[in-house]
């Protein structure tokens, strides 16, 4: 056996079923492994694509995603996914081929120093300079994407340790360490606060899905009747239409939870981490409120916002032993007035498509099979306000890096490790572009991918905030000399549609939801339109703009 | 404000940089550096001087002790006070 064939044992021996990847030269040991191996290895047309598949692999599974590239030019591909992984705290094992050790700081051919390049996106790497480290590495590398907080571990591997011969087989996974709750004392104060409190919110992140957490987080919703305001990762924590959630808070987020918020005399923050994009000015931000902060990762507890109280540790577990705060009725009356006046109209004027009702329906009409991938931009912000989200892990959106380019690839990886799951991509004509020829992929593999193209001929979210606040000088945002997406779609062998006006909505969504195959739906958007309502930059979450 | 942080590191390669890189990338500055390997065991003693006026210590201790190459992280506030991270603690 060589080095890339003990790899390749090693993906097996964790479980690995699919890995996502692009051969080169310096990968070429491990591809010629994979010829004989039983890991399917689905081929993307370019590297960003692996990385960014393997991302929606493993947010739509919760196992690890993996992807495969070449040195040089190959591992730089991977990087925009690799920080996209990092970001929000995605388990990933990237493998990347590098040149044999002996040109290794020669400048030589496709040389790179990905482990260099990558180091400040990665939660760890390796360089095997060893072909007797292979089985050690390959079980740390899974061992450490998975565990506490997630994120992405890469292995460079040189040509000649992965062509070396050796006699060593794989490491087995040892048993899984269980991960305590928070110390006694740190919970009794927890209570403390939760039953003092009078106006209490619970401020729900990403990291409940990571951690397992959303049965005990919804069980706590119950137990306690706490309001909910969630971040963009933490949409689904609690259904969308839960009569206790007050929707996303932050810069895009609804009047009710940000009002919610700066009103709150307690927040809980559970598995978020006081991003910017959710707390708009931050010494502004729940001015009145107490923080009680439960996190994995002891790094964020007093990073951005001082805690009164730190929760480390099994969410789960912490969960379980909170109290219920008393008399808080008057507060879930407010918060329900504030939720029920501010909720969003669907009633625009005009007949062309009015994309937030489009999305509304479409997450109404789906069943229970529904996981949907954003692209970043307007459209990304119309599916957290006004799509239905039943679960965290059915909505897969690029939070933290905010990567345009990140829905298809996103779609490829979620179709992959869920294949009964009906995979909507909404995305847009500027970040389609970005990832555009992933479609090959979706054809190859028959992907029943459906893809809502929002196309207003624009950077919209650009176009918007350079209308509001650069005096509406529009700086390079003009998308109109745009490809016929339609022709384009049709060209990969998709079949594709178009969508001009609001009476074609409902064939289109019933087209989408009931293809077998995989489809794209073109559908024309006002350029003008804006999404609503906006936190200024640098302002408060109580200085919310709307449409005039 | 200047810290003066001292660390256990493990020697892989990658692992000085790693460090230093993350010291920066948070918002301090480097304004001393020292590193010892007292016995050939794997291990190096490092110490360090960073400086920020508004960025919290205790932050990137924990941010610091995250790493792992890294299994100790102290302050030396003083010569009589010393404040040492165990792994995976909150300050």
């Amino acid at each position: 056996m060589n080095g890339a064939q003990l790899i390749v044992a090693c993906l097996e021996t964790e479980g690995t079923e699919i890995v996502f990847g692009y051969p080169g030269g310096a990968i070429m040991p491990v591809y010629d492994a994979l010829y004989d191996s039983s890991l399917k290895h689905v081929l993307v047309r370019h590297e960003q694509g692996a990385a960014l598949a393997a991302d929606g692999f493993a947010r739509a599974t919760g196992k690890v995603g993996v992807c495969i590239a070449t040195s040089g030019p190959g591992g730089t591909n991977l990087v925009t996914g690799i920080a996209n992984a990092f970001a929000d705290s995605v388990p990933m094992v990237a493998i990347t081929g590098q040149v044999a050790t002996p040109l290794m700081g020669t400048d030589s051919f496709q040389e790179v120093d990905i482990f260099g390049i990558t180091m400040p996106v990665v939660k760890h790497s390796f360089l095997l300079r060893d072909v007797a480290d292979i089985p050690r590495v390959m079980r740390e590398a899974f061992r450490i994407a998975a565990e506490g907080r997630p994120g992405p571990v890469l292995i460079d591997v040189p040509k000649d340790v992965a062509a070396a011969q050796t006699d060593l087989h794989p490491l087995l996974a040892g048993p899984q360490q269980q991960v305590a709750g928070a110390d006694a004392a740190s919970i009794r104060k927890a209570g403390e606060l939760v039953r003092a409190a009078r106006r209490p919110v619970l401020y729900a992140g990403g990291g409940i899905v990571i951690a397992q957490a959303v049965e005990a987080f919804r069980q706590y919703v119950e137990l306690s009747g706490i309001p909910v305001v969630t971040t963009l990762k933490g949409l689904g924590s609690v259904p969308t239409r839960h009569e206790r959630c007050l929707g996303m808070l932050g810069m895009h987020g609804t009047r009710a939870a940000n009002q919610a918020v700066q009103d709150a005399d307690l927040l809980v923050c559970v598995g978020a981490r006081f991003d910017d994009r959710a707390t708009g000015k931050l010494d502004g931000f729940a001015p009145k409120a107490k923080v009680l902060h439960m996190d994995a990762d002891p790094s964020e507890v007093g990073k951005l916002r001082a805690a009164d109280v730190g929760l480390l540790g099994d969410l789960s577990k912490n969960l379980a032993q909170l109290p219920a705060p008393v008399d808080i009725e008057a507060w879930q009356a407010q918060c329900e007035r504030d939720k029920v006046e501010h909720q969003n109209r669907y009633d625009a004027p005009g007949t062309g498509v009015y994309a937030p009702a489009l999305l509304r329906q479409l997450s109404e009409e789906a069943d229970e099979r529904l996981l949907l991938t954003c692209d970043v931009g307007q459209h990304q912000m119309w599916v957290a306000q006004h799509c239905e989200i039943s679960s965290p892990d059915r909505h897969l959106t690029s939070g933290g890096l905010g990567t345009m380019g990140f829905g298809l690839p996103a779609a490829i990886g979620a179709q992959l490790g869920t294949p009964d799951a009906c995979v909507v991509c909404v995305t847009g004509d500027g970040s389609i572009m970005m990832n555009v020829q992933e479609l090959a992929t979706i054809k190859r593999y028959n992907l029943p991918v459906k893809i809502v193209l929002l196309d207003n001929s624009c950077l919209g979210m650009v176009r918007q905030w350079q209308d509001l606040f650069f005096d509406g000088r529009q700086s390079e945002v003009d998308l109109s000399d745009n490809p016929d997406f339609v022709r384009v779609a049709e060209s990969f062998g998709i079949p594709a549609f178009r969508v001009d006006r609001r009476d074609q909505v409902d064939d289109a969504i019933q087209t989408i939801l009931n293809s077998d195959g995989p489809v794209l739906a073109h559908v024309q958007i006002d350029p003008a339109a804006n999404v609503w309502p906006l936190v200024p930059p640098g302002m408060t979450n109580s200085t919310m703009m709307d449409e005039a | 404000m200047k810290y003066t942080l001292r660390l256990s590191v493990h020697t892989a390669e990658g692992a000085i940089i790693r460090i230093l890189g993350l010291v920066e990338r948070r918002g301090f500055a480097l304004a001393r550096v020292d590193t010892t390997s007292p016995e050939d065991n794997g291990h190096l003693d490092m110490e360090l001087d960073v400086v920020s006026a508004e960025r919290s210590i205790d932050v990137l201790m924990r941010q610091l002790d995250k790493l792992f190459d890294v299994s100790h992280v102290l302050h030396l506030q003083s010569d009589t006070r010393r404040l040492v991270l165990k792994k995976g603690e909150a300050c």
